[in-house]
């Protein structure tokens, strides 16, 4: 692949940052030249502007609301003063420092916070904005307290002071522009995709190999540094600082930038910016009015436009590109591009010795033991309650063992998260449909390609500069996420939204979703639930199909012609326990299966 | 001797105003599992009307408290409209946009009550003004009233919940909304009394709190933030656990003062957000409740 298809792709894929840039330039010009622009609003949108491109990084993406950003804002802003005011420092080594402080308090404040969920994140972020907001108040000696700390200088670049506005301006605006692509590129990216199937559902993004942990740590830790970043920008503009700048109220108007410009578009941010920084003028006759105003617009703008500007216009784009496109599908079934990348030709590949799990008092399952052999689809049936789904969620690692072990060819999957299992070769599906709402069809199916995210530092940071391995990478797994979609006859719907699916294909997506991660064992959990009757043949159709190519599956179903029809070995649980194992015409005539099913 | 009992008394009668608060918290957050951040505005603005009606119309107390709260439920109605505006009992409203909307609320009181009160502190008048001494310590009455009053409410409370159909509706629906909106309850109307509810005891610790901390527009966070803590220590417990939070939350903040050094400022903030970070970190289902949040 040359670098001008790396170039050419990058393009289309950050369309909009050029168009967005674009436009907003020329209108920022135009009203500058006849004079709605002050020079203040010009250099205070961009220095806001960085500080929302990392909350939308934050909740736009990853699906986290972070109370705790004016927190970092102001960690930012005091180390330049006080670094300043104690050992005179100058602003850009204060600001680095400030970068490393609010880095390493938002992965301390990550390692409390990001284990809660929804409100309680959002309390817990809260009360640390407070306690920093606190702590300046009470260390006035150092911090100045309630009146602040002044004669902060402008920083110098290359000996050259930035003092006038416009040159001070042009630094914090470039530093915008290259953040601004920087962080479009990454949630156009393998990560981004990886974030926004975090914020749709957890668990499958796991399950896909999405490490979620680490990708919400470190998100929430860059994104602390976005604030912080803008904290000592805003420092060192003002020339100082003071604790009114990081109240309830800051954290308020940050707030209603994302989710005016529009949360998840990352473009959003420039206009929720600039609009708020515009507003003061606007409202300017307001007078005292104006927090009662800035109530009744958020009220009104969370109901009204809850995607925002940004999020309205992309519906309307999304409306007019793809949706008329929706329709008819293309012929079923085709060539599929995977072949199974099995560890050998023959053996066991999934074995499982004696496993045990249970709730609380109750033996879910108990000292179960089968193998899935080369080559071979499993059945696993039982009635309701046997165990079946228990055992799915053990083998994938969603839920711990508590006795026994799981082989995967061999070695030993105990104690692994459901991303690690993943990532060494075993997709499953899940009872109910668990498609990512965020993302669009195609995006869908390639969150599991490439191995998943690992969520590290290294991974984000190629995704961001765009490195041209990982767009390579990029671009070869958007091709195949292609042919997995043509195969299936689906390609009208590649970037379609998963509501605008009809149910019986997002099944279908979710097979594929797994087998473009090439797995070497395919978990399908009662997959065909639901299914009309054609719908459920060619379902058939297809997991015969990819057995032909090597594919191992295990298959729970509760039809049980659908499984004596299609497996090769049916494995029978009851009440917990094996009751019998082997070829499909045998457990017909097994009498212990005879017996659960029918009674005596 | 007489220290110690003046602050243990000091501390019970600010714990019982974070009860309140963390009871009229916990009510509607029990009914509806929204997280209501405009919980602390009903104190401030009940406090404020029952002052202004006082103060400036005359009108006798007990007609102006009932009055404040009044006006304080149709506000708690207002916001749970507010908050489920889009949503149905098949389709609850995502908890996000429910915590935005409660947010964007805080904000828009803070916005009317600067409007009508302006900035500066304001101070109501007192149930029973004057103290009485108690083992060497002085008492304000008011502070007593305080202690009674939460008393009462929490009581009252917990038979509401525990021995009514409505209270018995209110836990219902909050632990399956679409279950008992199909067993006949009407859920909407439920969360907007769970509201009312809500608002008016917050309004009653407003009231009672207002003569000793003065009241300003800004004051809501504080509430809120005092009264989910008083909830968090507590516990996912309807009744005891605010009620146990909001005391032990008075006693810490008053009892560190006993430590010769020690500052206000101090204690005010950094303390109760401390033992907020704590709590999630090491008991995040609170100190009473069993289960996790």
């Amino acid at each position: 692949m040359s670098p001008v298809d790396v170039a050419r792709y990058l393009m289309r894929r950050n369309a909009a940052f050029f168009v967005v840039l674009a436009v907003y330039a020329l209108a920022a010009a135009t009203l500058y030249a006849i004079g709605w622009l002050h020079s203040d609003v010009i250099v205070t949108t961009a220095i806001f502007f960085i500080v929302v491109l990392g909350l939308d990084l934050l909740y736009g993406c990853a699906g986290l609301l972070s109370f705790g950003h004016v927190g970092f804002l102001a960690i930012g802003a005091y180390s330049v003063a006080v670094l300043h005011a104690q050992f005179a420092l100058p602003p850009l080594v204060s600001m680095l420092i400030g970068l490393l402080v609010s880095a390493a308090s938002g992965y301390l404040l990550g390692r409390v916070c990001l284990r809660l969920s929804g409100s309680y994140f959002m309390l817990g972020t809260l009360a640390f904005g407070i306690m920093v907001h606190a702590a300046i108040t009470v260390g006035y000696t150092v911090t100045g307290g309630d009146g602040g700390l002044g004669g902060i200088p402008r920083p110098s670049l290359g000996g050259v002071v930035l003092s006038s506005d416009r040159s001070f301006g042009l630094m914090v605006w470039s530093l915008a522009v290259v953040l601004f692509w920087l962080t479009y590129s990454l949630s156009r990216s393998k990560v981004g995709r990886a974030a926004r199937a975090i914020r749709s559902d957890e668990l499958a993004a796991a399950c896909l190999g999405v490490n979620v942990a680490s990708l919400k740590m470190n998100l929430f830790v860059i994104s602390a540094c976005f604030a912080s970043l803008g904290g000592s920008l805003f420092a060192m503009y003002n020339g100082a600082v003071h604790p009114d700048s990081f109240s309830l109220t800051t954290l308020l108007d940050l707030l209603l930038m994302m989710f005016f410009g529009g949360e998840g578009t990352i473009w959003g941010a420039l206009l929720g910016t600039t609009f708020m920084r515009l507003l003061p003028d606007i409202t300017g006759a307001l007078q005292g009015g104006k927090i009662l105003f800035s109530g009744v617009l958020f009220t009104i703008i969370i109901f009204a436009l809850p995607r925002g500007i940004a999020g309205a216009i992309e519906d309307l784009i999304h409306r007019f590109s793809v949706r008329r496109r929706l329709g008819e599908l293309g012929p079923a079934v085709g060539e599929f591009p995977f072949i199974a990348n099995s560890g050998a030709n023959s053996g066991t590949l999934l074995e499982l010795n004696n496993v045990s799990r249970s709730f609380g008092g109750v033996l879910a399952v108990e000292d179960v033991s089968f193998r899935v052999d080369q080559g071979l689809i499993k059945g696993l049936i039982g009635p309701n309650g046997a165990g079946k789904s228990t055992i799915m969620n053990v083998i994938s690692g969603v839920l711990q063992l508590h006795g026994g072990q799981v082989l995967l060819a061999g070695q030993p999957l105990n104690g692994l998260r459901p991303d690690q299992v993943a990532r060494r070769g075993i997709q499953r599906t899940f009872q109910h449909e668990r498609l990512f709402a965020q993302l669009t069809i195609i995006e869908n199916i390639m969150v599991g390609q490439e191995r998943g995210a690992d969520g590290s530092l290294r991974e984000i940071a190629a995704c961001a500069v765009g490195l041209p391995g990982s767009v390579e990478s990029e671009i070869a797994a958007r091709s195949k996420a292609y042919q997995w979609l043509a195969s299936l006859g689906l390609s009208r719907y590649a970037e379609a939204r998963v509501g605008e699916v009809p149910h019986g294909l997002r099944k279908l997506v979710e097979v594929a979703r797994c087998c473009a991660a090439n797995p070497m064992i395919l978990l399908l959990d009662e997959t065909a639930a639901g299914l009309n009757n054609i719908e459920r043949q060619a379902f058939k159709k297809i997991i015969r199909m990819l057995r032909d190519r090597g594919l191992v599956m295990v298959i729970i179903e509760h039809d049980i012609d659908f499984i004596m029809d299609l497996c090769d070995e049916v494995c029978v649980v009851n009440f917990g326990r094996r009751i019998a194992d082997g070829p499909p015409a045998a457990i017909r005539k097994d009498p212990h299966v005879i017996e659960a099913y029918l009674g005596q | 001797m007489e220290t110690l009992v003046q602050v243990l008394l000091t501390g019970l009668s600010q714990g019982s105003i974070y009860a309140l608060v963390g009871l009229g918290f916990s009510v509607a957050f029990m009914a509806s599992r929204i997280l209501n951040l405009a919980q602390g505005s009903y104190a401030v603005f009940g406090g404020f009307i029952f002052l202004t009606m006082v103060g400036s119309y005359r009108v006798p107390m007990p007609l102006a408290f009932v009055g404040a709260l009044l006006i304080s439920a149709l506000l708690g109605l207002a916001t749970e409209r507010v908050v489920n505006l889009r949503s149905k009992p098949w389709k609850p409203v995502s908890l996000d946009m429910a915590v935005l909307s409660t947010l964007a609320l805080l904000v828009l009181f803070e916005g009317a009550m600067f409007l009508l009160w302006g900035s500066d502190p304001r101070r109501g008048p007192s149930l029973q003004s004057g103290v009485f001494h108690l083992f060497g310590a002085v008492v304000a009455w008011q502070s007593l009233w305080m202690m009674v009053a939460a008393a009462i409410i929490s009581l009252g409370l917990h038979l509401f919940l525990k021995k009514t159909w409505m209270g018995r509706a209110m836990r219902a629906s909050a632990q399956n909304t679409m279950m008992s909106y199909l067993l006949g309850i009407n859920v909407s109307r439920i969360g907007g009394i769970a509201f009312a509810l809500g608002a008016m005891i917050g309004a009653t610790a407003g009231i009672l709190v207002s003569p000793i901390t003065w009241l300003d527009y800004q004051l809501g966070g504080f509430f809120m933030l005092n009264g989910i803590l008083a909830y968090l220590i507590g516990g996912e417990e309807d009744v005891a656990g605010p009620v146990v939070g909001g005391l032990l939350l008075g006693l810490v903040q008053n009892v560190f003062l006993l430590i010769p050094g020690a500052t206000g400022g101090l204690l005010k903030q950094v303390v109760p957000m401390l033992i907020l970070i704590l709590m999630l970190v090491f008991r995040p289902q609170g100190l009473l409740a069993s289960r996790r949040a």
